[in-house]
Order: structure tokens, then C-alpha cells, then sequence
């Protein structure tokens, strides 16, 4: 059979393409009527988006919000739980094409560059006209979640560092649980009574440890910063920020009680499997340690022996309305329920509430018993810090994390580090639009 | 008018067929057009433009082309991803060619040692990733735990800037299995009246390896020097799960430092730019091996002058 000529075929194809384009044109789904939030009657559908945490968590958020299904019967919410992984770049992509939800869960390192780029809305206008009480809350977000005096994000927890003393290991070794008002020098004391090298046993251990988690609590105690109060610059290169972060490498190279990040590759934390006896943790990983089966509790963050500081990384989860909701007023009542006493109490099984009267309640107390939660809520309040939020902080977070990784594996010293990886931040911000400006 | 003109001149039965065989290509078609032409034309245009995915782009010509020639992560991605290439890629053609000779012996159980060789591709990469995590843990991993039997210190491995690149080279041959399985369907289709020939005429077994083996197998060996080259300049899990692009960019391989522009900086059309030029590289290198191919690569049946 001859062949047919190129020229038709290439033109078959092409229409052929066009009538397949037609085609999927036909499948794509009919625009339902656009629907206000006005008339009482009219039933309001809004989607909260959520990475899913487990079974166990996500019944406890479908609950949570029957609570408040059952006082406003014309909203309907619908819950969509998605993986964590690839959660954000899924929910920009809906954005930008139109069919993001109405809420969204959010990382705290989210939520300003979202804001700064119009993805939010902001919430002030919504709490001052519903004369919401800001100072219920024992938690601040205005650090975490404002930006140009709004606020983008509404509490779901507040979270952050916590530390977590192995108290088995502090009795076999003879050591009293530390004071609330003890320093760095004591800790490095209690670690190196703590660290056994024959048996694989270490002192304490920081993770995550890059700033601005929680080695940047270190660099607060010795009185540093990892960017300056505008957030136009950085600030590691300081005596006290580099002061800060050799304590920590003191801890790997010169006192060796602490396992460098790079041997712990692929393994499990080695606080649950009770190898080590301090440990500097988030607040998340308290489910985890509660089933490792020893004894433990938790410790107030020591003091810097000379500047007296005493320093909590916070990052906290948030609920945020997106702007390109159509029922933005229904979504800020669903926001605000959840960040108020249904939505705290409800949730604070799984994470610590930001409103005080829940915090100190016996209920959420008990929760945490035999072990006492109110030393990591009082350091929140006492000395917590927030994160650094920018807009551009996915970029400048992997370059301080890229320049100090070499620290904690011996490569290079923090003076080298820190003047690198203030250089690639100034240069990340050197390309800042005018309108970022605090 | 033209097409109608020819299908009216098919007969029936031949016309039938043909819209048949378009009507079945067609979902691939729509996918082909809707799927990868459209994005790849839309990439273009999003290269010219400055992108944060969550606001509309905004045209800057040849603006992000032009900072990267300025920019030093840019120029380190593709010193990563071109060191991965050209080392990886020829170390796996010649180990799986290696493994594919062995495993067309004839030897009891060669089924079984071909299935063996051929398991770690079917393991999913995130599942071989994490089970190389500990392969590579410089405490307790297997690698130095059997450098430590014979007396050696092992390195950091992943967590070295000169060792973690060398580290996902090592990993890349785990899955030798594949090209492996391509070379030996090459190897069993050279017709053993080549080798009868040559034994005829004295040959050893090196020279039949040279003379008779390698040059059959040369389509194959361009086949899967082109795919695997393409295929090792897009590796990215590996790095995005192992290494995050560290310690210090060591394994910032490029579409690593793609995807960070596009889903982590809010830089889509920057990162747009980052693809058309390693659309451009391999273009290239993929010309240069297919115009060397004249040279190297001998099929059947062809003639050749001397």
C-alpha cells in the first residue's frame, strides 16, 4: 500500500488535535451561577483544605468543625484532606488557576510569602468588626502571621521548641531533673555525665537544627540575631550570632556530646529509641515520644550563663482565608470559630491551643499528665521567638541551611559559614521589590 | 480538501480502518497536545516573564536568561548534573553491558541471577532511596561497615561536599538492571553463524568480543546511551529526598534547583528559563551523539565503504 503523502498526514494530525481539544473542552465541568453570601436562606458551601496527619487527627478536625456545622446550618463545609507532600505547590497552582478552596491549612512558613503575593486575606478588618479578644490568647501571631499591618493567619496551634529530658537516663546516671533556672554551662555538664560513647549513648541532641529552628535559639541566648529587626539584613556575621552557633558545634567537635547531624542519616531519632537524654524537639513530636516507652518530661530552656537570655523558636499552623474565596465572610466565621474556644478545645488533643483560659484548663492539662505542659506553654510565653518570616523565605532558608550544613559536618568553621551565608542572603534580598519594605 | 479527496479515493474497507486507527490514537493524541505540547509552549512564553505562579506573569523579555548567566547556583547545578552525566552514565553502560555478558552464559539458574540483577529496578525510588540512606550512614551503614572490615576509614558520604556527588553516581548503578535487560535481548539476537564464522577462522574469544560482539551490539549501546543521558540530566527524586541539593550545593542537581525555583522561590518564570536551557543541553549533546553515531554505531545489512 503506498503510504500517504507527509504533507496530509501532518495536516490530519493537526486537525485531528484540534478536534481532540474539542473534545476535552466538552468534558471540563459547567460553571455552577456564582453565589453571594447574601440571602439567609441560601445554603453556602465552602472547602477548608488540610494536609491529612492520620486518621486519628483528621476525625478530630471533622468533629471540631460539626461543632460548627451545628451553628450555622446554611454553611456547609467540606473538608478535603490531601498529602503534606507537595501540599503547598498543589495549592498555588489551584490559585493561580481558579479553584483553590476557601481555607487552607498553613505551614508558618507559608503564610507571608502567600500574603506579601496576594493570596490571602487579611483578618483585622474581620476581627475588629466581630471584636474578637486578641489578648485571650497567651500565643502572639501577629509576629508569625502579620505582614504591613494585617494579619493573614488565624491559630490553629501555636507550636514550637520544646525540650524533652529522658528522665531514665538522668537516674541512672544520678542526675537530679534540671531546675527551671539552670544555664548552658549546666546542660553541657548534664551531657557530658549523660553521653556514653561504649553504649552508643549521647548527651543531647538538636533537630531541626538550622536556623531559624533551633539553633537559632542559640543564637538569641548569646545575645545575636539571624536578621535584623526590618528583615533587610542579615545578621549572622555578628560576635554574638557566630557565639551562638559555635556553642552548638562545640557541643559535636570539642565536647563531643552531641552526634553531628550527618550520622544520624536514615535513622531514626534517636531520642525515641532512648540513646540520647536532651533533646531539643518541636512540639509535634510529643505523640511520638509519649509511646517510646520511658520515663520523661519536660525541661525549661536554659539560660545563656552570661547574657541570661533564654530563647524559644516558635512555628505555629495556621488557618487562612484565600482571596479568591467567594465567601470570604462565611470563611472567616468557620477561621474564627476554629481559632476560638470550639475550635482550640476541640483540636487540643493534637497540638497546644493559643487561647490561655484552654491552655491552663485542668481538661487540656490532663491531657499531657504525668508529664507538665505548662513549662513548654510558659516558655512560649515568656521567651518565644518567632521565625524570621519574609516573603522570600523558602530562599533564604535554604541557603543558611545549605552554608551551615557544612559546620555540623566539621567542613568549615561558622566564621566561614556565616560570612557565606550572609552573602547569598544579601543577595537574595538585593532582588526585593519595592513594595516588600517593612 | 486534499484529505477528503484521498480518504474518498481509499476503498471501503481501507477508509474504515484509517479512521479507526485515528480514532484509537486520539486520547493519546489530546493528552500529547494538551499534556506536553501545551505546557512546553507555555513554558516558553513563562520564560519571558516573571512568574510567581500566584499572580499573573508579567513580560520582562530576556531578563531571567540574563540573570543566569549571573548566577552562581545556576552555573553549580549544571556543574552537578554534567559531572552526574558523564560519569554515571558510562559507568552504568559498562557495568550493565558487564552483568549482561555474564548473565548470557550458560549456567544453571540464569533465569533466576537475570531476575536478581533486574529486582532493583522494579523497587520503587523513594523505597531504594531511604534503604540507600542507611547504605551510605557513615556510622552504621553497610558501605563502611565493610570499608571498617578491611581497614579503612570511610568518608562522610552523603554528608561530605566531596563525597556526596560521588555517593549518588555509586547509587545510580543500583539500577543496571534495566539497560542491562536491553543489552542482553541485543546480545542473544546476534546470529551465532557470526561466531561459527570466526571460529572457523581461528578466532579467540577476545577477538570475537571485538570483532563480532561489540560491533553488533553497537545500536544498542547508542540506544541506551541516549536514553540514559537524557534521563541522568532529569534525576531528581534521589537528591530532593537524600540531600535537599547539600551539604553546601554538592548534589544541587538542575532540575532540583529547578523545581525550588518554580514551587519553593515563587520564580516559575525563572525556573521556565532554567528548563529551556537544559532543554538546549541535552538537545545538543543528544545531536552530537546521533552525528557520532556514523562513526561507532553499525546496523545490520548496512553497507559501509572502506
Amino acid at each position: 500500500m503506498k503510504p500517504n503523502a507527509p504533507k496530509s498526514s501532518l495536516r490530519t494530525v493537526l486537525i485531528l488535535s484540534i478536534l481532540a481539544l474539542f473534545l476535552l473542552s466538552a468534558c471540563a465541568p459547567i460553571a455552577a451561577p456564582a453565589a453571594g453570601d447574601d440571602g439567609a436562606a441560601e445554603m453556602i458551601e465552602i472547602r477548608l483544605a488540610s494536609y491529612g496527619l492520620g486518621d486519628a487527627w483528621n476525625s478530630t478536625l471533622e468533629q471540631t468543625i460539626d461543632g460548627f456545622r451545628e451553628q450555622n446550618p446554611n454553611i456547609s463545609v467540606k473538608v478535603e484532606f490531601r498529602p503534606i507532600d507537595a501540599y503547598w505547590d498543589k495549592l498555588q497552582t489551584e490559585f493561580a488557576a481558579g479553584t483553590a478552596p476557601d481555607i487552607t491549612i498553613n505551614q508558618m512558613n507559608w503564610v507571608i510569602p502567600g500574603a506579601a503575593r496576594g493570596m490571602f486575606v487579611d483578618l483585622v478588618p474581620f476581627i475588629d468588626a466581630d471584636q474578637v479578644d486578641m489578648d485571650a490568647y497567651f500565643y502572639d501571631m501577629e509576629p508569625e502571621w502579620g505582614w504591613q499591618g494585617g494579619l493573614y493567619g488565624g491559630l490553629l496551634y501555636a507550636g514550637g521548641q520544646a525540650l524533652y529530658i529522658n528522665k531514665d537516663l538522668l537516674a541512672a546516671a544520678g542526675l537530679d531533673f534540671p531546675s527551671a533556672d539552670w544555664t548552658w554551662d549546666d546542660m553541657l555538664a548534664y551531657a557530658d555525665q549523660l553521653t556514653d560513647p561504649d553504649n552508643d549513648q549521647w548527651g543531647l541532641y538538636i533537630s531541626p537544627l538550622n536556623p531559624p529552628y533551633w539553633g537559632a535559639s542559640f543564637i538569641h541566648g548569646a545575645g545575636g540575631s539571624v536578621l535584623s529587626d526590618d528583615r533587610a539584613s542579615c545578621t549572622l556575621t555578628s560576635p554574638e550570632s557566630q557565639a551562638g552557633l559555635q556553642y552548638i558545634a562545640d557541643l559535636i567537635f570539642e565536647h563531643e556530646v552531641m552526634p553531628a547531624p550527618v550520622t544520624l542519616q536514615g535513622q531514626e531519632n534517636p531520642f525515641l529509641t532512648g540513646k540520647v537524654a536532651i533533646y531539643f524537639g518541636g512540639t509535634w513530636s510529643e505523640g511520638q515520644i509519649r509511646q517510646a516507652g520511658f520515663d520523661w518530661d519536660f525541661a525549661h530552656m536554659p539560660a545563656h550563663p552570661e547574657t541570661g537570655i533564654r530563647s524559644v523558636q516558635m512555628g505555629s499552623n495556621a488557618w487562612s482565608v484565600l482571596s479568591s474565596s467567594e465567601h470570604i465572610e462565611a470563611s472567616w466565621q468557620l477561621v474564627k470559630f476554629l481559632m476560638g474556644e470550639g475550635g482550640q478545645t476541640g483540636m487540643m488533643a493534637n497540638g497546644v491551643p493559643g487561647l490561655s483560659a484552654v491552655v491552663e484548663s485542668d481538661g487540656y492539662l490532663e491531657l499531657h499528665r504525668p508529664q507538665d505542659i505548662s513549662v513548654v506553654t510558659s516558655d512560649f510565653a515568656n521567651y518565644g521567638h518567632d521565625y524570621y518570616p519574609t516573603p522570600d523565605t523558602g530562599e533564604w532558608w535554604s541557603a543558611v541551611g545549605q552554608e551551615l550544613s557544612v559546620v555540623w559536618s566539621g567542613e568549615a568553621t561558622v566564621e566561614e559559614a556565616t560570612e557565606r551565608a550572609c552573602d547569598a542572603i544579601e543577595e537574595i534580598f538585593a532582588r526585593r521589590p519595592a513594595e516588600w519594605a517593612q | 480538501m486534499q484529505i477528503i479527496a484521498s480518504f474518498r479515493r481509499m476503498p471501503a474497507h481501507i477508509r474504515r480502518e484509517a479512521i479507526e486507527g485515528y480514532l484509537f490514537i486520539m486520547p493519546w493524541l489530546a493528552g500529547l497536545v494538551v499534556f506536553v505540547v501545551g505546557p512546553i509552549i507555555a513554558s516558553f512564553y513563562l520564560s519571558l516573564t516573571n512568574y510567581e505562579v500566584i499572580r499573573p506573569p508579567t513580560f520582562v523579555g530576556l531578563q531571567n536568561f540574563d540573570q543566569l548567566v549571573n548566577d552562581r547556583l545556576f552555573w553549580q547545578a549544571l556543574k552537578v548534573s554534567s559531572i552526574y552525566v558523564f560519569a554515571s552514565v558510562p559507568l552504568g553502560l559498562v557495568l550493565s553491558f558487564a552483568v549482561a555478558l555474564l548473565m548470557n552464559q550458560k549456567v544453571r539458574f540464569v533465569s533466576l541471577w537475570r531476575t536478581v540483577y533486574y529486582i532493583p529496578t522494579l523497587v520503587p525510588v523513594i523505597a531504594s532511596t531511604m534503604l540507600w540512606l542507611w547504605i551510605f550512614n557513615p556510622e552504621f551503614g553497610l558501605l563502611n561497615m565493610m570499608l571498617a572490615l578491611i581497614g579503612i576509614d570511610g568518608p562522610l558520604w552523603l554528608g561530605h561536599t566531596r563525597w556526596a556527588l560521588p555517593s549518588l553516581i555509586l547509587m545510580s548503578l543500583w539500577t543496571v538492571g534495566a539497560p542491562m535487560l536491553i543489552y542482553l535481548a541485543g546480545l542473544q539476537g546476534i546470529p551465532t553463524d557470526l561466531y561459527e564464522a570466526a571460529d572457523i577462522d581461528g578466532a579467540g574469544v577476545l577477538v570475537k568480543f571485538r570483532n563480532v560482539t561489540i560491533p553488533m551490539m553497537t545500536p544498542v549501546i547508542f540506544f541506551n546511551l541516549v536514553i540514559n543521558m537524557i534521563a541522568s540530566f532529569q534525576i531528581f527524586v534521589q537528591p530532593f529526598i537524600m540531600t535537599e541539593g547539600g551539604p553546601r550545593y554538592a548534589t544541587l542537581f538542575y532540575v532540583l534547583y529547578l523545581y525550588q525555583n518554580a514551587f519553593q522561590f515563587f520564580r516559575m518564570g525563572y525556573a521556565s528559563a532554567l528548563a529551556w536551557v537544559l532543554f538546549a543541553v541535552i538537545l545538543a549533546l543528544t545531536v552530537v551523539v546521533f552525528r557520532s553515531s556514523a562513526l561507532w554505531v553499525y546496523y545490520e545489512g548496512e553497507l559501509r565503504q572502506r
